[in-house]
């Protein structure tokens, strides 16, 4: 196998990568945002559930979760699961990141001063004003180590998809180093992730700076 | 009257922390309100802007009911919409500033004139100016709160409040926060308003300047008032003895 | 400071993987002289750093899996694989791969022409779903164009043809192979997959190859019999056959070991032979000789 043919075939396991990253990235963050308000929920019974999910997707290994979610459906329900591979996958990541993004939501809500709240309430702005002007963009600069973070380790985590075999670059990475008995192939995956997430640590350490105006 | 309270009662858990407390508040005056810590006094300016909700008694601002008492004697707030009007009529400056930190200093003053009073623009940024002028910032109007003195960061706060045009100013101990050689500048601003003939309500610790800048004075210990009157009369002669103490060990 | 650092480090792995590149040509560059090679296997043995044992660890073989119970489905492609050594293609498609054609066990004379399914016989709406290992050639596995092929691979599409059936690819986790055949996103294992031991686990299908499970050593290292690895480091990959030897019928040998090391793949355990960090592996052969022949 060449170099070029194997870069081409790794790419297209790239580009999967991607899509599972991307995929998460847009759908566990607003998700956890959500997570995190029920969590935060006054009724009790809807805060037991949030922390019994949050629990679960902490304390379970990821990689158990993703086969859970595209087996689930056909232990529990009978259901076909045919053609339903990358859509468990995309499910697994986020179910798994919103609950981890809710509690970096949370910790950040957390840290803001209650004399915020109660100046905004002063000043008469409503509870969703309050919020959307005065304690997220806090809470967005609060968090943003965090985010990066747990934004690195998805990109490394979405090596799991291989416990689906979605050929992902890991999973190719794998099955090009069985069939040519080298490790280029984890060479250039090596190679990938990093500039992944050197990209990621790039962007974000310009949005940081950009919420460096104040302290 | 611009405030008025009746037989404010508040306790937290089985701890009575305001006793039947009562206090009227005439337009032009400045009240001071001294007293020991947890006194009382901080919870009475909290439960004046609704900050902290009342078990029973009575609020009026400009003789509009904002609690009443029903006959089981328990505290029932207006509705919300009404509440919301009622709290345009007073500001409140924190012990700690609480000023917005992502927002310049003159963000911090026109945001709620704009965006909850929904005021025109160019009216409400002229006003500020005029505001900051009067505070001696007005060369900081971009900055941010983090650039500026813990005095600065106070006298941002009052004009903030200022910016919406209270009938009433409450003052929660501004001064406490701050380094002594920093009072000074921002007890300068209140005495400036106080000439101004603004209402104010100020909880402090700095007695003499409560004895020159209001025209009375309550003494608050345990929950209730022991003592109010002329500033003179409350520091130069007081009846109580509590009071006596209190002074006795502040002068100390 | 850091970002210069960051950039010195990716261009140190850069320059490693040209390194790593230019192996790879050389060894594609080198391909067509081992097949020469097999044709005179006496100079071959003298090259060869890595040799086999001449005792084997024990003879398993591959056969397909189905799910329990599915006799009929089991019976058809077992017909149309039979139909497939009568007409040479068995044999054709077994030719292409060096490695595994000396294992091939079905012969066309001991099969009987009669009950075979015919030629289109099949529904042509049915789609089989050929659930494999992609880790795992020469059986299933990403070819040098980056496509996916194989003996078995290209053998169930050469069935599915003969059937008038659809053909569908399922690549699957080699751990989570029950699930995906139980949950029927799959309609069999076959993969180079081992029967012994799982007699009563699957429907079996047709049993097409011999599998003989040896120790690979350096040619050098002196190890001559099953009874020198004794005290000795030997590694293993994960789940397969000749791992479950060990751990089974072979564990008396196993236990001489000074360590059995298991391996994710067996792509490491060969690194770290040659690297002298272990003394031998138990592979089986087809595996084996291929990991030597390609391995650079």
């Amino acid at each position: 196998m060449s170099l070029y043919t194997m870069l081409s075939t790794m790419a297209d396991g790239m580009l999967k990568t991607c899509a599972i990253f991307f995929l998460t990235v847009l759908f566990s963050m607003p998700l956890g945002m959500i997570v995190m308000l029920l969590r935060r929920s006054k009724i009790k019974p809807v805060q037991w559930i949030v922390k019994i999910y949050i629990a679960v997707m902490r304390g379970t290994p990821l990689m158990l979760q993703l086969l859970a979610w595209y087996f689930g459906p056909y232990y529990l329900f009978g259901w076909s699961i045919r053609g339903y591979r990358f859509t468990a996958i995309i499910l697994g990541f986020t179910m798994n990141y919103a609950a981890y993004f809710a509690e970096i939501y949370r910790g950040g809500i957390e840290s803001i001063p209650n004399g915020q709240y109660e100046a905004a309430e002063v000043l008469g702005y409503s509870k969703i004003q309050t919020f959307f002007k005065i304690i997220l963009p806090q809470v967005i600069k609060t968090i943003l180590p965090s985010v990066t973070n747990e934004v690195i380790t998805l990109v490394k985590d979405t090596s799991l998809a291989f416990a689906l075999a979605y050929s992902e670059v890991f999973a190719l990475a794998k099955q090009i180093a069985a069939s040519q008995t080298s490790f280029t192939p984890y060479v250039v995956a090596g190679v990938f992730y990093f500039i992944a997430n050197y990209v990621v640590a790039f962007v974000m350490e310009r949005i940081e700076k950009a919420f460096n105006y104040y302290k | 009257m611009v405030l008025e309270m009746n037989g404010i009662r508040k306790s937290f858990g089985s701890l009575e922390v305001l006793k039947n407390i009562s206090m009227q508040v005439d337009s032009g005056e400045v009240v001071s309100i001294i007293g020991p810590s947890g006194s009382g006094k901080s919870t009475l300016l909290r439960c004046a802007t609704f900050l902290e909700t009342i078990d029973s008694g009575e609020i009026f601002y400009t003789d509009k009911p904002a609690v009443t008492t029903n006959e089981a004697g328990k505290a029932v707030y207006v509705k919300a919409a009404e509440l919301n009007k009622l709290k345009q009529k007073f500001g409140l400056v924190f012990q700690q500033f609480n000023l917005f930190p992502h927002y310049s200093v003159l963000k911090n003053i026109v945001d709620a004139p704009l965006h909850v009073e929904k005021r025109p623009k160019d009216e409400v940024y002229a006003e500020a100016m005029e505001l900051l002028k009067k505070m001696d910032l007005e060369n900081r109007a971009k900055a941010y709160p983090c650039q500026l003195s813990g005095g600065q960061q106070q006298r941002v706060a009052i004009a903030r409040a200022l910016a919406m045009k209270p009938d009433i100013l409450f003052f929660d101990e501004p001064t406490s926060a701050l380094d002594p050689e920093l009072t000074g500048e921002v007890l300068k601003v209140i005495r400036r308003l106080a000439e101004e003939k603004m209402t104010m309500v100020v909880v402090t610790h700095e007695m003499p300047f409560a004895r020159a800048v209001s025209n009375r004075v309550i003494f608050m210990d345990q929950g209730v008032i022991v003592e109010q009157g002329d500033p003179e009369l409350v520091f130069g002669a007081p009846q109580q003895e509590r009071t006596k103490q209190f002074l006795r060990n502040y002068q100390q | 400071m850091k970002k210069v650092l960051c950039l010195l480090l990716a261009l140190t792995m850069l320059f490693s993987l040209c390194a790593c590149g230019a192996a790879v040509k050389e060894n594609a560059g080198t391909k067509p002289a081992e097949a020469d090679a097999t044709d005179a296997p006496e100079a071959e043995a003298q090259d060869a750093k890595f040799v086999f044992l001449d005792e084997d660890l024990g003879v398993e073989t591959y056969a397909i899996g189905f799910r329990k119970g599915e006799e009929e489905l089991a019976n058809t492609v077992s017909g149309a694989f039979k139909a497939l050594v009568l007409d040479g293609t068995y044999e054709q498609i077994g030719s292409k791969y060096e490695d595994i054609k000396d294992y091939l066990c079905l012969k066309a004379e001991d099969i009987d022409p009669a009950d075979l399914p015919e030629r289109g016989s099949g529904d042509s709406s049915f789609t089989f779903k050929h659930g494999f290992d992609l880790d795992y050639p020469p059986y299933s596995f990403r070819k040098d164009d980056g496509s996916v092929g194989g003996f078995d691979v290209e053998m169930c599409q050469a069935v599915c043809d003969y059937l008038g059936w659809g053909y569908e690819p399922v690549p699957f986790n080699w751990e989570a192979k029950d699930m995906e055949l139980n949950a029927k996103s799959c309609d069999c294992i076959w993969s180079g997959f081992t029967k012994e031991g799982r007699e009563d686990m699957y429907t079996w299908g047709v049993t097409y190859s011999n599998n003989t499970q040896g120790i690979l050593v350096a040619a050098d290292s002196g190890i001559k019999t099953l009874a020198d690895l004794a005290g000795k480091v030997v590694g293993v990959q994960i789940d397969t056959s000749a791992a479950e030897l060990l751990a089974d019928d072979q564990k008396a040998l196993a236990d001489t070991f000074a360590e059995l090391k298991t391996y994710e793949t067996y792509t490491v355990a060969y690194n770290d032979l040659k690297a002298g960090a272990i003394d031998a592996i138990a592979i089986d052969m087809t595996a084996g000789t291929y990991l030597v022949s390609t391995a650079s």
